[in-house]
């Protein structure tokens, strides 16, 4: 426990390191941001003014030492486009993407664990054959064009939900089901793969010559098995699932962190930028950790073997 | 030598000729009809009978052939500036197929040599290169490479060299489990002590023995490749206009949903055919070669 945490504490502290850094450097090299701030009809007085304002007149050792203390004391700057504080206003962002990821994931595991669990016991059968080509729908069908045939049918032709924006409950449905398809589809090919080889092995059979039924077979015995595989195809597909929800967020207009991005990215708002980057980043180490520790609640033998 | 290869050609096992089963059919037919979309994107100048870029302002928002007010002039309608949709819609696959296509070879070679390199030399060398490659797994790279296009400048070649940096890495962690099996084996021991170079060892006994699991996985990469650029296209950072792409073309129709929904959704179509397409290829081949990697 206490090494895992020690482990990831240092991950944090070098990914916050190594992807600031990077952006720093890119956006520098990228040519004079002050140009893009002060748009097309600048006068010289006014870029001048503008990049005595934001630093830009100093050697880039200078500004890469002032931008790593600002760093410490967690200060990116302000918004080039708003004038809000950059890192303010991405965490402001967060419960809405995080809503949208919770909503996701829920349906996802929803669906997949029954129907790949029922699956692999009804191997040949029409619902085997409907897993497999809703795994394979799901892992190809872009989300961007499931988003938008969702809401050609369901919004435009039937309307039955918003098309755009969070403001009523029932408005998550359709950017939640865009973005749980493509994890949907991983975890449900995983679950029947391992579910089918653990049919084979002998504690099913010892559980079922005790008289235990069915159902009690699988969600006591198998899924307890196929439990550690899937957390750690969470861990594997987030960057994936991070971008989903990039893209997803942008088809729903849905107000998160990865729209926030994105048109930060395409109005080149440097600092907002900076700080959603880093802040996706951090969310990524922190969910590795939650991987880890529920490894091991979920598989004792885990546990055993780091006290030794 | 000549006797050598007698002896060898008269050992070696029968069955292992191309047989075409029952249960090989529809990979097969995946196997063709993807080749067919890639050679017909490409030689789209040759039977084209419209220019996907020419505009008809008269003729815009025409509907498809199949609904009502359609025509057989515009097989697929037009767009909202009148451009044929079934010409952009072919010629839109040319940057997906080059995409996914260059990053999954360019990427397979890259990750294989260092996989092989890192399995084959152990020690210091492996620990660096396995390093890197958790380093960028545990990383939403996806996120980053929108950040780093943006900054750089969205081009063809952006978007290429990108995605290389980001696909590499399932290679290169295959490549260095499969040659440590390999190591284990007889004929790996049998080419050490008839005293092969490492170099000749890695390239004639190594590669081609774990290359099949590793062609599964191309597939996989160049179908991931092409939605990736596609996501990026509709996010507005992939290759800039007027070149068609399927995600710019979705992009644009998203604001004729109501009222010629074809324009975004046949570019969509099109892109997840052509994925479906790649995958079953691609699970045909696990299947063929090795029933226990399902990827």
């Amino acid at each position: 426990m206490r090494k895992i945490l020690f482990a990831r504490g240092r991950q944090l502290l070098l990914v916050i390191l190594g992807l600031s850094t990077l952006v720093f450097f890119l956006i520098r090299l990228s040519g004079d941001p002050v140009l893009v701030i002060a748009g097309p009809d600048a006068t010289e007085e006014q870029i001048a003014s503008l990049t005595e304002k934001f630093g830009f007149d100093q050697p880039v050792y200078v500004q890469y030492v002032r931008f790593l203390l600002n760093l410490v004391t967690l200060d990116f700057g302000r918004s080039f486009l708003t004038g809000e504080e950059a890192l303010g206003l991405v965490l402001s962002r967060i419960p809405a993407s995080s809503q949208l990821a919770i909503a996701a994931l829920s349906i996802a595991v929803v669906v997949a664990i029954p129907l790949g669990i029922s699956a692999a016991t009804h191997p040949g059968t029409i619902r085997a054959r409907f897993a497999q080509w809703l795994a394979l729908a799901g892992q190809s069908i872009p989300s961007f064009v499931l988003g938008i045939v969702l809401i050609l049918v369901f919004a435009v032709q039937i309307p039955l939900f918003p098309s755009f924006g969070n403001e009523a409950a029932w408005s998550l449905v359709l950017p939640a089901i865009t973005l749980s398809s493509f994890i949907m589809a991983r975890q449900l090919r995983l679950v029947q793969a391992y579910a089918s080889e653990e049919m084979l092995a002998g504690y099913v059979r010892t559980a079922r010559s005790l008289g235990y039924g069915g159902f009690r077979v699988r969600y006591r015995h198998i899924l307890r098995n196929v439990l550690v595989p899937l957390v750690s195809l969470l861990g594997i597909e987030l960057g994936t699932i991070i971008g989903g929800a990039v893209v997803t967020e942008a088809v729903f207009a849905w107000p998160g962190l990865g729209r926030t991005m994105v048109a930060a990215v395409q109005a080149r708002d440097y600092p907002v930028v900076q700080a959603s980057v880093l802040v996706i980043g951090v969310f990524v180490v922190l969910i590795n950790l939650v991987v880890d520790l529920l490894y091991q609640r979920i598989d004792p033998r885990l546990r055993v073997k780091e006290s030794v | 030598m000549a006797t050598e290869l007698a002896a060898s050609t008269a050992t070696a096992p029968k069955e292992r000729r191309f047989v075409i089963r029952r249960r090989d059919i529809g990979g097969l037919i995946a196997a063709i009809l993807t080749a067919t979309a890639i050679i017909a994107s490409f030689t789209a100048d040759l039977w084209l009978p419209v220019d996907p870029n020419l505009q008809d302002l008269l003729g815009r928002l025409a509907p498809p052939f199949f609904l009502e007010g359609g025509s057989t002039v515009h097989v697929l309608g037009t767009d909202e500036l009148g451009r044929d949709l079934f010409a952009r819609t072919v010629v839109g696959g040319q940057v997906s197929f080059i995409v996914g296509l260059t990053v999954a070879t360019v990427a397979g070679v890259i990750g294989i040599a260092l996989g092989v390199l890192a399995g084959y030399r152990r020690g210091f060398m492996e620990t660096l290169i396995m390093r890197f490659v958790d380093v960028q797994t545990a990383f939403p790279f996806l996120v980053i490479a929108i950040a780093i296009v943006s900054i750089v400048g969205a081009s063809l070649r952006t978007i290429i060299v990108t995605l290389i940096i980001y696909q590499w890495v399932p290679f290169a962690r295959l490549a260095h489990a499969k040659t440590l099996t390999v190591k284990q084996l007889d004929y790996y021991r049998a080419a050490v002590a008839i005293g092969r170079k490492d170099l000749g060892i890695a390239l004639r006994h190594v590669v081609p023995n774990i290359l099949p699991p590793l062609l599964v996985i191309w597939t996989f990469i160049v179908a991931r490749s092409i939605l990736a650029e596609a996501a990026m296209s509709f996010l507005g950072l992939g290759v800039p206009p007027p070149t068609p792409t399927w995600g710019g073309m979705l992009s644009g129709g998203r604001g004729y949903l109501d009222s010629a929904w074809w324009i975004p959704i046949i570019p969509g179509v099109a892109v997840t055919l052509v994925v479906i397409g790649v995958n079953v290829v691609g699970d045909w081949l696990s299947k063929r070669w090795d029933p226990r990697a399902s990827y």
